[in-house]
């Protein structure tokens, strides 16, 4: 279930020093420092409001710190754009979803490959060389396979579940090959079964592929299964962090974020 | 060193037209603020106002308190609930049809208004108290004072009801989580009907205080009262306060620059027209300037896609079909071939148009000044001693820049924003540019066709130019048929559909979208110089803002998908309908912004929750589309998990 | 207290609620169960009176009250909070409130009493405010509004455990005061503790509707296909299937 408790691999492929975002007066987030190392999955959790999808966002660009530095695979990306960092091997999910209804999932997950050359050089925007599409072709398909939804391939994704449409997205940052994925709330509205599937989708892909992951969420369930290693957030202040079976049972996080743990109902 | 007296009088007319552009931009940002539709006739209503003020007193002969009663309390307030109800119309609409909506609104009055009136201004006689009065060294009129009273009134009154009482804060709630309010117990529909009449009751004030010293155009008046806009840009569209006070700022700023101007550039032109444009002027600076987070945009509104990615199937009979009947049209029609060519270079227009409003999102309502760019750059390369086909290649190339230019510093804006933007620029263009010799210098140029001989045909002759604007339209359509294929295609169907997808997977929105900006304006600058040719001149004539806004209304008459015989059906009507059946053009003006507010009304839509099903059905059925549902679905496929 | 009869619901094309029966009689607690996709939320919406269904009655207290808007609904004393967060973002904590129920300062108080933290941030945009303390003012409506009938639709969706845990002390305290609920819930386990009845969705229909205790643990398997009857438990409950 839970990942093996061992040291973290050496080579840290994302990091955030003192992180700092303000929404008018309150502080989101606060002088964090996090690191992702190489094939980790890490996950960050907290109680509502600690500020996590914050830090995920500014750590995609989407958000401006007040202060402090992120750092891409070595180079310091503060002041890129989502755009900008994506191409440099940022790959990311959202929590509710930026996907293009009217489209087939192969065209969803295909637009890892082709959105990357609109923001490169700008005469590569315009067209593809056929030699290019048959292998943009094989990478959809090799994505697809690995979520799982290779049948899915010509549906569009309007009329797909939410499980599913979390599995396209899934797919669409795996098909990008980015060496860093970041997850935003994956679980949400998953049902067990559903969240079941998608946590070992992720380790494999994370075997795969060599990725590391970066997982904002709530589902005990699903960080017990994928995560080597917490950060635990509370008012946007680090709170704690370690290997996952040590921060879930740590007092300070029992008491500020998981209080009355869920007991099985039995009415 | 100029006394202060003489910069006095200006000063106060300019406070007494700005407060009156104030009042009029409050109205505006509140209709917008409480239902999100953004009113591009504001001011068409202020102008309908003064109209009718002039019917019921110098017509009907009644007295000037009674007719502006009437306006205010019954006019106005009529308006303001047809357009709440066109407003709710447009619930769940895509933003391109919110855009053409009002905007057929505003052709709607303005060919009304032709028709009832006739195209020349109409002087109003004066009808408050021409008495002056001297205040601090200067003569202030009692209608200068009263326009100035009610201003202030109106907008303060409103911030009090804003600020004190609940019908204010339902009015703030609504703008947030209109859903919510019903949930309250709040009927969020008698909410926006009171701003909606709100809205235009200060509108028909404005008109009403304003026609006087401007007499009645429509254009004039329209124009005027659409320079609230600029007012409204200093309050960033959100601000009741901060809009009312930059309305006065840019009044005095006017009045201040005309003084200035002429009397230290009596000459040029360009510097003449800056006054007058100044709200235009500061409108594209603050849009430009201004981050795009500021400004305040309508809750959800840019999570909703902006287009539908659809991939574009050629369609070869009807294709076929349309080019038999079009090279074939020369041998039946005779004496108006010209129409025809004119509306074979429009083709290439509008190829560019759609690509740009319906695969793209964005709406441009300049499209008019790139043609006249065309058409000028054209005679200017050809008086050069350019060979044609190379004056043609230029001066498609020359609108490059300027829609580079144009695009960006606006496309982070957002698609309201952005049509906002390109207004501005229309208007700009036609006032500062278009009367230089740059451009035409308030004549025209001549234009010359190819003198050469092709397969037998003298391209200078009717028919052979108009084959030639015939191979040009189809030479177009080919290259936009390919773009929507190409991965240049793909991408802007995504980005319509969800920017934030494109921008996560590393795709540069704004390299995008600056592409399809700068194919749409070198086709209509391509389109405009060939039109120029049909009548052998280039005059500013022709390419009016109102022509831009007509050509989207039309456009978005044929559906919204971009493909090629939908652009040739637009031309074709747009051109050769008025021709075929004879009409006031003002009717035309009205019938096609009538059409356009039809259409919009009429879109399919994301599925609009508060009305229950019944309207997705009718709607269904009219397009015999499917909308897909959330289905309940099968348990989807267990993930295939390896070891 | 509430009723629908027949109801065929769904947004276009095909339905997604088919011939549905429901009645939550009055000062009951009512769990609405069911899968992904099952229709639980269009049923909330048909109740609130959001979405018109195609076919069959909603019965408020006996009276037909099909068709009719939510803020009609309101006044027969059905208060829903629906999906999200309930709020207006733009406005202040203390315009929230007042939108709730006018200025009166008794209710005002009483809000702050109930809810110290909302308290704390009268003056502050609700739209800045976490996602908690958010779900927090949306429900201090319902429990100002004194509603007869409370719809609530994944109240605890995106809140970490230990603000569940208050959310759902709070509706057990609403439930002390007299008011039905009908609430469609994530948390099977919470929501079977505190539901007098269950009805389970799945595909649009009622699969199954009877007490707790009735319900047995073969059988939310079957509707959910391999779901644990107990959601985020310990890592030692056996895993699906």
């Amino acid at each position: 279930m839970s990942a093996p408790i061992e040291a973290r691999p050496e080579q840290r492929v994302l990091a955030t020093r003192g992180l700092t975002v303000r929404f008018g007066g309150t502080r989101a987030v606060d002088a964090l420092d996090l690191e992702v190392r190489s094939r980790e999955i890490v996950g960050l959790i907290g109680p509502n409001g600690a500020g996590k999808t914050t830090t995920l966002n500014a750590c995609a660009g989407t958000v401006r710190p007040a202060a402090g530095h992120v750092e891409l695979l070595g180079v310091d990306v503060s002041s890129w754009t989502p755009a900008h960092r994506a191409r440099h091997g940022l790959g990311r999910t959202f929590q509710r979803f930026a996907l293009c209804d009217s489209l087939a999932v192969a065209e969803n997950v295909g637009l890892a490959v082709e959105a990357r050359h609109a923001g490169g050089r700008p005469w590569k925007c315009f067209l593809a060389p056929r030699g290019a599409r048959t292998a943009q072709a094989a990478r959809v398909r090799d994505a697809l396979e690995m979520c799982g939804i290779a049948d899915l391939a010509g549906r569009r994704v309007g009329s797909l579940s939410t499980g599913q449409r979390r599995l396209v997205e899934l797919a669409r940052a795996a098909c990008g090959r980015s060496p860093v994925l970041l997850l935003d709330e994956p679980s949400s509205g998953l049902d067990p079964a559903e969240t079941d599937a998608f946590a070992r989708i992720v380790r494999n892909i994370v075997a795969d592929t060599g990725a590391s992951v970066l997982v904002v969420e709530h589902d005990m369930t699903l960080v017990r299964e994928i995560c080597a290693y917490l950060y635990v957030l509370d008012f946007g202040v680090h709170l704690c962090e370690g290997p996952t079976e040590a921060v879930l049972r740590d007092d300070r996080v029992r008491q500020a974020y998981l209080g009355n743990v869920e007991e099985p109902a039995h009415a | 060193m100029p006394a202060v007296n003489d910069y006095l009088p200006f000063v106060v007319s300019g406070v007494v037209a700005g407060s009156l552009l104030g009042l009029a931009a409050v109205g505006l940002v509140l209709s917008f603020r409480t239902s999100g539709l953004f009113n591009f006739a504001h001011g068409a209503i202020a102008a309908a106002g003064a109209y009718v003020f002039y019917e019921l007193k110098e017509i009907r002969g009644l007295s000037w308190p009674l007719a502006a009663l009437l306006v205010l309390a019954v006019f106005a307030p009529a308006m303001g609930l047809l357009l709440e109800r066109m407003a709710a119309g447009l619930h769940g609409v895509r933003a391109v049809y919110r855009i053409v909506a009002t905007v057929g609104l505003l052709l709607v009055v303005q060919g009304l208004a032709a028709v009832r009136f006739g195209p020349a201004t109409i002087p109003l006689n004066p009808f408050l108290p021409q008495g002056t009065v001297k205040i601090a060294g200067t003569f202030v009129s009692y209608e200068q004072l009263i326009g100035f009273g009610i201003a202030v009134v109106g907008v303060l009154g409103l911030l009090a009801l804003f600020r004190f009482t609940k019908t204010g804060l339902r009015m703030r709630a609504v703008v947030d989580n209109p859903q919510l309010l019903s949930y309250e117990g709040d009927n969020p529909t008698s909410v926006r009907r009171g701003a909606w009449v709100i809205s235009s009751v200060f509108a028909c004030a404005t008109g009403l205080l304003l026609a006087p010293s401007l007499g009645l155009d429509t254009v004039v008046l329209a124009l005027l009262v659409v320079q609230a806009f600029g007012a409204a840009a200093v309050g960033r569209f959100g601000s009741i306060g901060a809009t009312f006070v930059g309305g006065i700022a840019i009044g005095v700023a006017s009045t201040l620059s005309a003084k200035f101007i002429g009397e230290h550039l009596p000459n040029s032109p360009f510097w003449a027209g800056i006054p007058d444009v100044a709200p235009f002027l500061v409108l594209f600076a603050l849009l430009v300037v201004t981050p795009a987070r500021k400004f305040f945009d309508v809750p959800g509104s840019n999570r909703t896609a902006t287009g539908r990615a659809v991939t574009p199937r050629l369609h070869w009979e009807a294709v076929l079909a349309l080019a038999v009947v079009a090279m074939l049209v020369p041998v039946f029609v005779d004496t108006s071939l010209s129409v025809w060519t004119t509306a074979a270079s429009l083709v290439v227009v509008f190829l560019g148009l759609g690509l740009m409003v319906w695969t793209s999102g964005q709406v441009s309502l300049a499209h008019a000044a790139f043609a006249a760019i065309g058409a000028a750059a054209m005679s200017q390369f050809l008086d050069a001693g350019l060979p044609w086909g190379l004056a043609l290649a230029a001066a498609g190339l020359i609108a490059v820049p300027v829609a580079v230019a144009v695009a960006l510093p606006t496309l982070r804006l957002s698609g309201l924003y952005l049509a906002l933007a390109t207004f501005a620029f229309a208007v700009l263009l036609q006032q500062l540019v278009y009367p230089t010799q740059a451009m035409f210098g308030g004549g025209f140029r001549a234009v010359a066709r190819p003198e050469i001989s092709l397969f037998g045909l003298d391209l200078a002759g009717d028919r052979g130019y108009y084959y030639l604007c015939l191979s040009m339209a189809a030479l177009a359509a080919a290259t936009v048929f390919g773009v929507q294929r190409a991965r240049l295609g793909r991408l802007l169907q995504a980005n319509a559909e969800s920017a934030d997808a494109v921008a996560a997977n590393g795709g540069d929105t704004t390299t995008i979208r600056t592409a399809v900006f700068c194919i749409a304006g070198f086709l209509a600058s391509i389109g405009g110089a060939l039109a120029s040719g049909v009548t052998l001149q280039a005059s500013s004539r022709g390419y009016g803002y109102t022509v831009g806004l007509t050509w989207v209304a039309v456009l978005a008459l044929f559906g919204s998908r971009a493909t090629v015989i939908r652009a040739t059906a637009a031309a074709y009507a747009l051109a050769v309908m008025p021709t075929q059946i004879h009409l006031d053009p003002g009717w035309y003006t009205a019938i096609f912004g009538a059409a356009a507010v039809a259409a919009s009304l009429l879109s399919d839509r994301q599925f609009d929750l508060t009305r229950g099903w019944d309207r997705g059905r009718v709607a269904s059925r009219l397009r015999r589309r499917e909308f897909l549902p959330p289905r309940p679905v099968a348990r989807p496929a267990r993930a295939e998990v390896r070891a | 207290m509430l009723e629908l009869r027949n109801v065929t619901a769904g947004y276009t094309g095909a339905p997604v609620l088919s011939d549905v029966d429901l009645v939550v009689p009055d000062g009951a607690t009512v769990a609405l169960l069911g899968p992904n996709g099952a229709g639980k939320t269009t049923l909330l919406r048909v109740a609130a009176g959001t979405l018109r269904p195609m076919r069959g009655t909603v019965l408020v207290d006996g009276t037909d009250v099909t068709g009719c808007q939510p803020h009609d609904l309101v006044k027969r004393g059905v208060c829903t909070v629906p999906e999200g967060r309930a709020v207006f973002p733009g406005l202040t904590v203390r315009e929230n409130l007042t939108l709730f129920v006018g200025n009166r300062a008794a209710e005002l108080d009483l809000a702050v009493r109930a809810f110290p933290t909302l308290g704390r941030r009268m003056n502050q945009r609700a739209g800045s405010m976490s996602g908690g303390e958010q779900q927090m003012l949306a429900l201090a409506r319902a429990y100002l509004q004194s509603p007869r009938l409370i719809l609530l639709d994944e109240v605890s969706m995106g809140l970490a455990p230990v603000v569940v845990d208050e959310v759902f002390d709070f509706l057990a305290a609403l439930r002390a005061r007299g008011a039905s609920l009908l609430l469609v819930e994530q948390y099977v386990g919470r929501a079977l503790a505190l539901a007098d009845y269950v009805v389970l969705l799945s595909r649009g229909r009622v699969g199954f509707v009877g007490e707790p205790h009735e319900l047995d643990e073969e059988r939310i398997f079957q509707s959910y296909a391999g779901l644990e009857p107990v959601h985020a438990a310990a890592s030692t409950e056996g895993a699906p299937r």
